[in-house]
């Protein structure tokens, strides 16, 4: 955090103590793994070398490979993989229902600052948005790549509390009309809302050619239940009260869930999308590492 | 406890007390109901996907769940009272003790039909004599044989030897044996079963319909003692399955002598309303048709009904009938009952002084008093005493004397009138002469008349009436003992006061001074009534006065019964002795029957003795067919009543519990389904709701 131009919260020690925490996380979590190898979706011919096309009028002759003329006589041009700037922005669901539990939380937080910090270790730019919740130091900071960029997004995920509900549809328009150009787009969500209600808004979003990427996050403890006594199960979004009786529902809740889940996942596939789950109880680092290589999970 | 038979009792009551236990599943289950566990839960946008479904099979499942752990526990702690099924034992098997006694209810019940009988139906008697003598036929050989039958209660046949023949013979007994008319009597049918066992075991079979009130619990001591000495009562019930059956229990002919109503009382000993059809057969003939709606029977005793009928307004007197059609016991369909002879009952005035002006004729006010509208009233004859030839004892019925003169030529036509229960009232006037009556009347007057005497002068009111003695004559006036004090008298024909042995005689009213003014005395079958003043204005104000159309119709009404011509009128009922009253000195007497039968009976001193069996007309008479009596015989009403008010196994049962009871131990059975119950519960608690199409684990 030393290269830090952002005024980091001294007047706050404990929000301070949170940015550290979180920093120390993502780089743990980015530490080792090869950034920079995320592929881009267009092709170009500055950096690394992919082959040899035939020299076709009236593309420039500067790309022709001269020595390759001397070979062979044939006029070709080197194909090279591009190495241009990819811009990313990270949208992170601070609804109050990925905070009903710790553990689902804090694995959003932190996969989200390893991306973070997993895109600005590469050099590319990256941005911060932030869906619902409270508390935020900046809801939204515009994808760059200056210094101390980190540093202010670090600050906006230790400040923002879980709250009120995601509007995933909403979001996901607002997303889509703040991306202009080539764009990665990070989804951090458990996306816990009725797919029907959201598919529309991401295919909008997908049809801005924007390169889809998502964690759905999710707790093991919570989606099996729990306990098996008795309990009454409070909405945090809505404060709907449900009295169920765990053991007795389980099979039919865990359908249920598998249902759900296959319906969020054909709503991502559908838009050639990329998506990983990540439980809060599991290690994010193969999450992360396939979200920078772009192996997904779950793929096209 | 009783329920279809069978005595459920607790050997161990006290463990009742325990049954609040049965609350614990119930505190636990709303325990467990009462979630306090409260949870924030990120997913429920899943729990809204199954809320409707799994609310609707948590529901089922916790109830079902209770009521089998209730039930269960409930059985169980059931099963911990020891509870002990009782039902009397029934034997099918006879002739183990050896001697075997038929008692074979006759009584007038056992006329009731629909009794189940091989395909069809027949009467309770038929079946209950097949039964008896198809079990005749099922018994071992050698068994000793009886019978009795309880209507009249009579031995039908001794022990027999036991051999085939005897069998036979009393086969032979019993098929000759007819249903009675008249009331059974268990109880001493056992009597004489009890006697045949001289205190030796025998098996008593009794076939019977166990009906009417108290026929059954009259039998205990006989139950007892025949247990007692080892033997049983083994009942062979023959009856209807459900007890039906409508009477004629009443039917009387309303007040007042000149025509009215005949009121006819129905009961239903049945449970179900019914509508029947009854129709009254006059003595003459005549007959009218009603219909009635009786109600059920129920917990406060039979159904009733009243049916009235209008009689006409003249009718022959006797014995007269009332049916009901009614199937399922018609011997008690009929009843008889005297009726009155109507529209005959006229009144004969004899006037021996026929006044010049109506305040000086008794006929006018007579007539005035008597026919003040018309109809429903009685005619009136006046004769001179010349016309005596005229009194008809068959047409009139009660003679009222005027200021006659010389009542001697009067006097035998009048005593025949009189001893055949004619009424006769004698008034006085100037005309009257103490000695000519005395001599003349001697065997009619009340008391002998001395002499006119002046309680006043012309100018005087004269002297007050007063109530005599009570009687049934003026019993309507007992109320308004005040409506005589107005009659005045100035002039009254004095009386020797009655003495003791002037049996029969009263004085009704009394002028002021005590001198008697109204006097009765009974001759023969008939009443006399002396009036000691005039019926006219002569010597008072009494057919002035507003009292005097009452008087004069009261005194019409309460005389004016039969004049004899039937003789007397009896009640009686099939089976029970009558005693008719006899002239000692008459002639021989005949009693018919129902079908004109010249029936037997016993001629005593004064008396004549019979009992009836048969419902009907019964008539006693004499040689010249002068009828001394008619008797009404009808059916007796303990018969009707065809409920049941116990069982003979019962009763027995209830004497001897140990020995003629079954006794079922109830625990295993409960503690068994209690088992069952509860290892369902566990199973439905342990099965899990069934997981919809598509399930898999929700934990990726």
């Amino acid at each position: 955090m030393t290269q830090s131009q952002y005024p980091l919260p001294v007047g706050d020690p404990a929000l301070l103590a949170r940015v550290r925490a979180l920093h120390l996380v993502a780089r743990r979590l980015v530490a080792g793994l090869h950034t920079g190898s995320h592929l881009a979706a267009r092709r170009g011919y500055e950096a690394e070398f992919l082959g040899y096309q035939p020299y076709v009028p009236p593309h420039p002759l500067k790309d022709v490979d001269w020595r390759a003329y001397a070979r062979n006589d044939r006029l070709v041009i080197r194909e090279r993989r591009a190495e241009r700037d990819l811009e990313c922005v990270l949208v992170l669901d601070a609804s109050a229902d990925l905070g009903s539990t710790p553990g689902k939380w804090r694995q959003a937080l932190e996969v989200t600052a390893a991306l973070a910090c997993a895109v600005l270790a590469n050099g590319d730019p990256v941005g911060l948005r932030i869906g619902a919740g409270v508390g935020m130091t900046d809801r939204v900071i515009p994808a760059r790549r200056a210094r101390g960029q980190l540093a202010r997004i670090l600050m906006a995920l230790a400040s923002v509390q879980p709250a009120g509900r995601a509007e995933l549809a909403t979001l996901f328009s607002d997303v889509g009309e703040r991306v202009h150009g080539r764009t990665l787009v990070g989804l951090v969500s458990d996306f816990m809302e009725d797919p029907a209600a959201w598919s529309g808004s991401l295919s909008a979003l997908a049809r801005r050619h924007v390169d889809l990427r998502a964690v759905q996050v999710y707790d093991r403890a919570e989606l099996s239940l729990g306990e098996d006594e008795p309990a009454r199960l409070i909405s945090p979004e809505t404060g709907g009260r449900f009295p169920v009786d765990p053991a007795a529902i389980r099979p039919a809740f865990a359908a249920v869930v598998a249902t759900w889940r296959a319906e969020v996942r054909a709503a991502f596939v559908a838009q050639r999308a990329l998506l990983w789950t990540l439980a809060a109880q599991d290690s994010a680092v193969p999450t992360v590492a396939g979200w920078l290589r772009a192996q997904p999970e779950v793929t096209a | 406890m009783s329920l279809l038979g069978l005595d459920l009792s607790l050997l161990a009551p006290t463990a009742l007390g325990l049954l609040v236990l049965a609350l614990g599943p119930v505190l636990a289950h709303l325990t467990r109901q009462a979630i306090r566990e409260e949870r924030v839960f990120g997913a429920t946008l899943l729990l809204e996907r199954l809320k409707t479904r799994l609310e609707r099979r948590r529901r089922l499942s916790d109830r079902v769940l209770l009521v089998l752990r209730v039930l269960a526990l409930l059985l169980a702690l059931l099963a911990l009272t020891r509870p002990e099924l009782r039902w009397p034992e029934t034997r099918s098997d006879l002739g183990g003790t050896g001697r075997v006694l038929l008692v074979i209810d006759t009584s007038l019940s056992m006329d009731q039909r629909g009794v189940a009988y091989g395909a069809g139906t027949t009467s309770a008697f038929d079946a209950a004599r097949a039964g008896a003598l198809e079990t005749l036929q099922r018994l071992p050989p050698g068994t000793r044989l009886a019978a009795v039958r309880t209507a009249p209660p009579e031995v039908i046949s001794g022990w027999s030897e036991g051999t085939a023949s005897d069998a036979g013979a009393l086969a032979a007994e019993l098929a000759s044996v007819q249903r009675s008319d008249a009331a059974g009597d268990l109880h001493a049918a056992l009597v004489l079963a009890r006697g045949l066992m001289a205190g030796e075991p025998a098996e008593v079979v009794v076939y019977t319909d166990e009906a009417g009130p108290g026929q059954i619990t009259a039998c205990d001591e006989d139950f007892q003692r025949i247990l007692a000495v080892g033997g049983s009562v083994v009942p062979r019930v023959s009856a209807p399955p459900e007890p039906a059956n409508i009477a004629v229990s009443a039917a009387s002919y309303g007040d007042g002598v000149e025509g009215g109503t005949i009121t006819v009382g129905l009961q239903n000993f049945g449970t179900g309303e019914r509508e029947v059809t009854t129709t009254l057969k006059l003595p003459g003939g005549e007959s009218l048709t009603s219909f009635a709606q009786v109600a059920g029977a129920g917990a406060l005793g039979a159904g009733s009904a009243e049916v009235r009928f209008t009689v006409p307004r003249q009718a022959k007197g006797g014995i007269a009938s009332v049916t009901v059609d009614d199937p399922d016991l018609p011997a008690d369909n009929i009843r008889f009952f005297h009726l009155p002879r109507i529209g005959a009952s006229r009144v004969l005035v004899i006037d021996g002084d026929p006044g010049s002006t109506p305040t000086h004729s008794e006929t006018y006010f007579l007539e005035r008093a008597l026919a003040p509208i018309g109809l429903g009233r009685p005619a009136v004859d006046v004769i001179a005493p010349a016309g005596i030839g005229l009194l008809d004892p068959a047409v009139h019925r009660v003679v009222w004397m005027a200021n006659v003169a010389d009542p001697a030529p009067l006097v035998p036509r009048l005593i025949d009138f009189v001893r055949k229960g004619g009424g006769l009232v004698i008034g006085l006037g100037d005309g009257v002469t103490a000695d000519r009556y005395n001599t003349s009347m001697e065997g009619l007057l009340p008391l002998p008349l001395r002499k006119v005497r002046d309680l006043g002068d012309a100018t005087d009111e004269g002297v007050a009436l007063q109530m005599g003695v009570p009687s049934e004559l003026l019993a309507p006036f007992d109320s308004a003992p005040e409506a005589f004090s107005k009659v005045r008298s100035r002039r009254v024909m004095t009386v020797d006061p009655p003495t003791a042995g002037d049996g029969g005689v009263a004085v009704l009213l009394r002028w002021g001074e005590g001198i008697p003014a109204l006097v009765e005395r009974k001759v023969g079958a008939g009443n006399v009534l002396l009036w000691t003043g005039t019926l006219d204005l002569g010597w008072g104000d009494f057919p002035v006065e507003a009292v005097f159309p009452a008087f004069v119709a009261r005194v019409t009404a309460a005389l004016g019964g039969e004049t004899g011509a039937s003789g007397a009128a009896v009640e009686a009922v099939v089976g029970e002795p009558v005693v008719v009253a006899v002239a000692p000195d008459a002639p021989e007497v005949e009693l018919t029957g129902p079908g004109e039968k010249i029936r037997s009976a016993e001629r005593g001193v004064g008396e004549l003795r019979f009992v009836p069996d048969a419902p009907g007309a019964w008539r006693v008479a004499g040689a010249s067919a002068a009828v001394v009596a008619s008797v009404a015989v009808n059916t007796p009403p303990i018969e009707s009543d065809v409920r049941r008010e116990g069982s003979i196994a019962a009763r027995q049962a209830a004497l001897a519990p140990d020995r003629l009871l079954v006794h079922f131990d109830l625990l295993p059975v409960l503690a068994g389904a209690a088992g069952v119950l509860l290892l369902i519960a566990t199973i439905w608690a342990a099965v899990p709701p069934r997981a919809p199409s598509g399930g898999a684990d929700a934990t990726a």
